[in-house]
């Protein structure tokens, strides 16, 4: 029986490791993707990159400054949404009573 | 006619199995090589650019039919004989089928970040899409306008 598993995945893959002089950088990424018998989506995203020198092991996070922006805006709009759908409301009761 | 449905029905199990293939090398995308551009190095300092990678395809195939020979209509009933067709258009041929196919697909890829590496260290310099924040900062400016002068409607009423 098909698992839910054989149709999205979510899987987190990292790159062969590059040296650079006494640097050695792990370049890590997630991969969300969905399959269909005649179809598929993947979207394929940089998270971090581990870095290692000296003995010692630094992860360095990847932030998608466009993303979060983004994001950012829609929650403005959603929030601003709401809000006004909320005194739109108590505006009408008060007409009413 | 059984043996065209035969080979129409091997024809599409084959490019079902082609369709399959190509999803596997599809979903190879998934990869973090497709993610991570090779080094470039510029004198002591070597940069790996970060991307986003979206890909998304679909194929569908299509079968047809037919139908056979008038002969094997027999008269209902007390039908009429002169309502029947001739017997030469009852060993008609039976007619054909149809079978159609088609896909499709679009990658796309928008840089996110450049891992520089230097005498100094290891930096993620962020890369920042301005079209697409301005785009959306406009888009939420007009949503806002259209609900204020909504509101603005609904306190004159």
């Amino acid at each position: 029986m098909p698992q839910l598993s054989d149709f999205i995945r979510l899987e987190n893959t990292a790159t062969e490791p590059i040296v650079i002089g006494d640097t050695r950088i792990t370049p890590q990424a997630q991969a969300f993707s969905v399959r269909f018998p005649f179809g598929g989506l993947v979207w394929n995203r940089p998270t971090a990159v581990l870095v290692e020198r000296d003995d010692l092991t630094q992860r360095l996070p990847i932030v998608d400054v466009t993303r979060v922006a983004q994001i950012v805006l829609f929650g403005i709009v959603l929030t601003f949404s709401v809000i006004i759908t909320l005194l739109a409301m108590r505006q009408r009761r008060t007409h009413h009573e | 006619m059984s043996d065209w449905l035969e080979t129409m029905g091997v024809s599409i199990l084959k490019n079902q199995e082609n369709s399959q293939q190509i999803l596997e090398k599809f979903v190879e995308t998934a990869r973090p090589s497709s993610v991570f551009a090779p080094p470039l190095t510029a004198g002591d300092y070597t940069i790996i650019t970060a991307s986003e990678v979206y890909a998304g395809m679909g194929v569908g195939f299509g079968g047809g039919g037919g139908s056979g020979p008038a002969a094997s209509e027999e008269p209902i009933g007390d039908q009429l004989s002169a309502e029947q067709p001739p017997a030469d258009e009852e060993l008609s041929p039976g007619s054909g089928v149809g079978y159609g196919g088609g896909g499709g697909g679009v990658t796309l890829g928008r840089p996110v970040a450049a891992i520089t590496i230097g005498p100094d260290g290891v930096d993620v310099e962020p890369i920042v899409d301005v079209t697409k924040i301005a785009i959306a900062f406009f888009t939420t400016v007009g949503a806002m306008a259209i609900m204020f002068s909504r509101m603005a409607k609904m306190s004159q009423k």
